[in-house]
């Protein structure tokens, strides 16, 4: 056999050895994937590594560094730019509109799209115009939708019309905080589509044998849903939320082309913040909230991986 | 197991492919743009266009210059006092001249034209005791001068022509003539002229045999000196007297041979610009319609439409078609049958470059050398200089060293600096970036000021930043400016001008430039409105200005006293930015938030005005028809007169209001009153500022510039006398004491200067002290605000805490 050729690895019982049995009380220790035999995957994946480096780890590294430096970078100023953020009024507004956000959006998006999901999935097989047309938002461009915005929410826009024509009164959709429930339809009707994808995806990996086995045994559809999809889904939740979350930062892009550096407090976000310290070059400040971003989502999306990982097992 | 490969071999070739991929993305990365990739140091591009200046005859005042098709220079001066030409001839290039006056009679004459042949068509103009005469001559190759005439066109007075080849001519003609329709006339004369006893207007001189003659206006001279507006025109021995009104204009092609007429110039309305023949086609530019070429049967084509050139200032057409032009961005080719322009010499560090410096006349010599004869208009008699344009194979592509420029926008003021530091830094080549052409398509402002703020905060970017239309504060504040203290501290500048960015003993910003605003009106309804009460009072007690657009009937009518309104405002916006000019340090407070106090004097003042005035109610001002005019008279700068002074000027409103940006714009708006009593004169811009201006041209050093010397050398550069002293009227004053001088002295030179005038221009000076550039966020709030208090739909109070309100992040962002 030449060098290096994988060896067929026999049970031990086939190899005449003693068979260890489990201790009890200890998890039985699966066996680890091997480096060695691993060793071509591993250069493979070194130009994504490198560019990892380059291009995501290395500016970070950077920005932390520039956090504690003044805006050219030449002087060090120890923790001053982080006690300066977090005594800044504007990044207290913005930083609380940005956890409002993600708090009042994530729950309805999950649980939105689960549900289009859902309603999809049981109108099987007509179900597939719905599943294309979910998913036009995401295929407009930003501009389109920030000039439906002002279409729709302006002054004189439709909805305003449309209120008029009810008997209601006119509502500055864009000057008042109800900018921040439009913000937050926007985010919805943009991502449900894509959300309901992926909880589509997850369902279908559900095997049709446990509701089989379940049915069997007496139990009703929500019981099903409850006791089989929903722990079914767990996988897809993870990821489905870890996306979610990070979307809630894209809408940005949506909040500013309608209104601009300065919008109505109630949709001033963190982005919003951090373009403008950009523009004023404060990058000493931008930095240190940068890092104190990166944290929070960091340790937030590693708690919602340990809670899925405790409640998957 | 099925592998396509030897299991063996598959981990080497693994990480042979991984080990490539690797190698091409770090290579990827590290490369610059240009950079060469071997791995040892390519040699350095060699090859780069060089500017001398040639000696030019002297005593000469050139006005033209051709090349004929023998390669010999034809450089023809202009002898003012005989209203003649006088012929240079060189054979080397333009290195030496020889004086080579024309025959008899063209010497006397004035050439109008010549062909690559060689071929002459000329002017004269003889004094005659009733006016002067003209007549025109022609001179083929070879052979002695003889008359010219066009048949078809009697009493043709002045013309512009052009050869197109060497047989026939491009002719735009002007003459007095009878009733009957001329060929090619496109402006009748409509019932012909008068004819004259002789003895009433005396015996024409006797002009060339055959040619035709015809006489101009001349002062003192009976009847026509005593009857403005006519003219003496003879043609044929008979004498007519000729209003204005009698002349006809014409054009077309014509034989260079008999003056006869061979077809039309088509598309000649018009403005004709920059014209020049290859000996086949005549090359011309048409205002609005691009470069165009014309054969001598009269076909047309249409060459080139596009922008990208910008306008043409001396053509050279070359026998091969191609057509080569400057401008004050370089000296560019259009090949035969192409349809791009390409630049061939590129020419921010150029003389023709500089701002006041214009194109008279360009030819390629056979070696492939430019010559380009540039008029200095910032001298009273355009002063011409010949530069030669060589591209010299042994200097490197590059300079020694590059010192890049940046600026939102093209600022003439910078423009004349890099011709200006070409001269006394031949080491250094200069690259100026305008982020925002005029007129180009390209990234918004936002995007340009964030791709200049990343390559700043990554300790890169240009060497010398014009924050011109740039929030400025933040690039010092940040640290990203160098200090400019010791490269400016022995220049003897305006202190109250350049005193407010001294911050003790560190300048890290300083404007090269400032405009002021002023009001113009007699002195005693001046005296009214020294105040900002007194501004606003000024308004109320004057009657209100109709919404009035420039294509309105009636826009341009004066109205009488009682009925003229304050001050011309086109809308709310320019309410806001009027009032704002004089207004905007004083809305910001000390502590860096908003003076509320001041904030709610300007919502007064501006909802007592849109009341009194309907703004509310008015049409939304069309950006368009904008009325503001260049205005220059001889010897004086320029001004630009807006909309806002016009008004005044045709007697609707009481007061005039300009950004005053040379003193000329004092004998301006002299010029509107007509000596009118009682006295009248101009102060600044009352305000909730006080002695408000704008400074413009604000220059900075890059703080992490490699080149931190030479970068400062520049700003020295830019607060040269030679430099500050020249006028650009959109830039405004200059900040050094020798450039007012300077300023100041070809003030006193103007026709209609009086000591009160710079009795008055000292004043104004000397009560500007606060530079006053509005907040871009602060601005927007403010006039959304004053659009509600104009509508009602807001009161002062709710103005004020919205502006409170849309400024809160703002400020808290900054705190």
């Amino acid at each position: 056999m030449p060098s290096g050729a994988k060896r067929p690895l026999r049970p031990a019982a086939a190899r005449g050895g003693p068979v260890p049995k489990p201790r009890p009380g200890r998890p039985v220790l699966k066996p680890r994937p091997r480096f060695k035999g691993d060793a071509g995957a591993v250069w493979f994946l070194l130009p994504s590594l490198a560019g990892l480096t380059v291009f995501v780890l290395g500016p970070f590294a950077l920005t932390v560094y520039r956090s504690f430096t003044d805006a050219a970078g030449r002087r060090w100023l120890g923790a001053a730019n982080y006690q300066s953020v977090l005594a800044n009024a504007a990044f207290r507004q913005a930083a609380g509109n940005t956890a409002r956000f993600i708090c009042v959006c994530l729950p309805l998006l999950l649980g939105g799209s689960l549900l289009l999901a859902l309603l999809v999935r049981a109108a099987r097989p007509c179900s597939r115009p719905f599943q294309t047309s979910f998913l036009l938002p995401m295929a407009l461009p930003v501009a389109s939708i920030a000039l439906l915005w002002q279409l729709l929410f302006a002054q004189k826009g439709l909805a305003n019309a449309l209120l008029s024509a009810l008997g209601g009164r006119p509502v500055d959709f864009m000057g008042s905080g109800a900018a921040f429930w439009v913000l937050i339809g926007t985010y919805l009707w943009k991502n449900s589509g894509y959300n309901m994808v992926l909880w589509l995806a997850g369902l279908d990996g559900v095997p049709s044998a446990l509701y089989e086995a379940a049915m069997l045994d007496g139990a009703g559809r929500w019981q099903c849903f409850w006791r089989i999809t929903l722990p079914q889904l767990g996988p897809t939740l993870g990821l489905v939320s870890v996306l979610s979350l990070l979307n809630c930062f894209k809408v940005f892009r949506e909040a500013y082309l309608v209104a601009g550096a300065y919008p109505h407090e109630s949709i001033y976000l963190l982005q919003h913040l951090f373009n403008n310290w950009f523009s004023s070059l404060d990058l000493g400040r931008l930095s240190a909230a940068a890092v104190l971003l990166a944290l929070a989502l960091g340790g937030l999306i590693l708690i919602l991986l340990r809670l899925l990982n405790r409640s998957g097992e | 197991m099925n592998h396509p490969t030897k299991p063996w071999a598959a981990r080497p070739l693994c990480l042979l492919l991984a080990a490539a991929l690797l190698a091409a993305l770090l290579a990827g990365c590290g490369s610059k743009p240009g950079a060469a990739s071997g791995a040892g140091a390519a040699p350095a591009a060699m090859g780069r266009w060089a500017e001398s200046e040639l000696p030019l005859p002297e005593g000469c005042q050139p006005a033209a210059l051709y090349q004929l098709a023998d390669g010999t220079l034809w450089l023809m001066g202009a002898d003012e006092a005989r209203m003649c030409s006088v012929r240079y001839v060189s054979a080397d290039g333009g290195q030496s001249w020889q004086q080579s006056p024309l025959p008899a009679p063209l010497d006397a004459c004035r050439v109008l034209d010549v062909s690559p042949e060689g071929a002459v068509l000329a002017q004269q103009y003889m004094m005659a005791e009733k006016g002067a005469e003209t007549c025109f001559w022609r001179m083929a190759p070879g052979c002695q001068p003889e008359p010219f005439a066009l048949p078809d066109v009697p009493g043709m007075f002045q013309c512009s022509a052009h050869f197109i080849n060497g047989e026939a001519l491009a002719i735009s003609w002007e003459a007095y003539a009878s009733g009957a329709a001329l060929p090619g006339q496109n402006d009748g004369a409509g019932g012909g002229f008068a004819q004259m006893d002789a003895a009433e207007v005396g015996q024409p001189e006797e002009a060339g045999a055959g040619a035709a003659s015809s006489s101009a206006p001349q002062p003192g001279a009976a009847p026509a000196g005593e009857r403005e507006g006519f003219y003496t025109v003879s043609s044929g021995g008979g004498v007519r007297l000729q209003s204005e009104e009698d002349a006809v204009f014409g054009s077309g092609i014509y034989s260079f041979a008999d003056g006869r007429r061979l077809g039309d110039w088509p598309g000649m309305e018009g403005d004709i610009l920059t014209c020049a023949s290859n000996g086949q086609r005549l090359f011309y530019e048409k205002y609005g319609a691009g470069i165009l070429a014309m054969d001598a049967a009269g076909g047309q084509e249409v060459l080139y439409t596009g922008d990208g050139a910008g306008y043409l200032e001396a053509v050279f057409a070359a026998q091969d078609g191609s057509l080569y032009f400057a401008n004050d961005q370089g000296i560019h080719c259009l090949a035969a049958g192409g349809s791009l322009v390409e630049t061939v010499v590129e020419g921010s560090a150029m003389a023709f470059a500089h701002p006041q410096m214009g194109g008279q006349a360009l030819v390629r010599a056979a070696s492939g050398d430019f010559l380009l004869l540039l008029a200095d208009y910032n001298t009273a008699d355009y002063n011409c200089t010949l530069y030669r344009y060589h591209f010299d194979e042994t200097l490197p592509a590059r300079g020694d060293t590059v010192l890049t420029l940046w600026s939102l926008e093209d600022n003439e003021t910078v423009r004349a600096a890099i011709a200006a530091f070409a001269k006394t830094h031949p080491e250094a080549e200069v690259e100026y970036t305008v982020a925002q052409p005029s007129g180009a398509e390209g990234p918004g402002r936002e995007d340009l000021l964030r791709a200049l703020n990343t390559e700043l905060l990554a300790g890169g970017g240009p060497d010398v930043l014009i924050l011109d239309g740039v929030d400025y504060a933040p690039y010092a504040r940040q640290g990203l400016l160098a200090d400019l203290y010791g490269t400016v501290s022995d220049l003897k500048l305006l202190d109250n001008i350049t005193g407010p960015f001294m911050q003790g003993d560190a300048v890290y910003l300083l404007p090269a430039r400032f405009v002021l605003p002023v009001l113009y009106a007699p002195k005693d309804r001046l005296a009214a409105v020294s105040s900002w009460e007194g501004l606003i009072q000024s308004f109320l007690d004057a009657p209100a200005r109709p919404d009035a657009a420039p294509n309105d009937a009636g826009f341009y009518d004066a109205l009488p006293e009682s009925e003229r309104y304050a001050f011309s405002v086109k809308d709310t916006a320019d309410l806001v930015e009027m009032l704002l000019a004089a207004s905007a340090p004083a809305l910001l407070s000390e502590q860096g938030g908003l003076n509320d106090a001041a904030l709610g004097d300007f919502y007064t003042g501006v909802e007592a005005v849109a009341r009194h005035y309907g703004l509310g109610g008015y049409r939304p001002a069309n950006p368009q028809l904008d009325v503001a005019a260049v205005s220059s008279a001889s010897g004086e700068d320029p001004v630009i007169a807006r909309q806002s002074s016009q008004e005044y000027s045709w007697g609707r409103a009481l007061f005039a209001r300009e950004w005053m940006g040379t003193p000329a714009m004092l004998l301006w708006m002299r010029g509107q009153d007509d000596g009118e009593e009682p006295p009248m004169a101009a102060a600044l811009q009352p305000g909730l500022a006080e002695g408000a201006y704008r400074p413009q041209v604000l220059a900075a050093v890059n703080a992490a510039t490699a080149q931190e010397a030479l970068a400062k050398e520049f700003v020295r550069t830019l607060l040269c006398d030679e430099v500050q002293g020249t006028v650009f009227y959109l830039d405004g004053l200059p900040v050094t004491q020798s450039g007012m001088q300077i300023v100041e002295d070809r003030f006193r030179s103007a026709r209609r200067f009086t000591p009160e005038l710079l009795e008055n221009f000292h004043a104004l000076l000397a009560a500007a002290k606060t530079p006053s550039l509005p907040n871009e966020t602060l601005r927007a709030s403010l006039t959304a605000h004053a659009e509600a208090l104009a509508k009602g739909t807001e009161t002062v109070q709710q103005a004020v805490a919205g502006t409170q309100k849309d400024l809160e992040l703002y400020f808290a962002e900054r705190g």
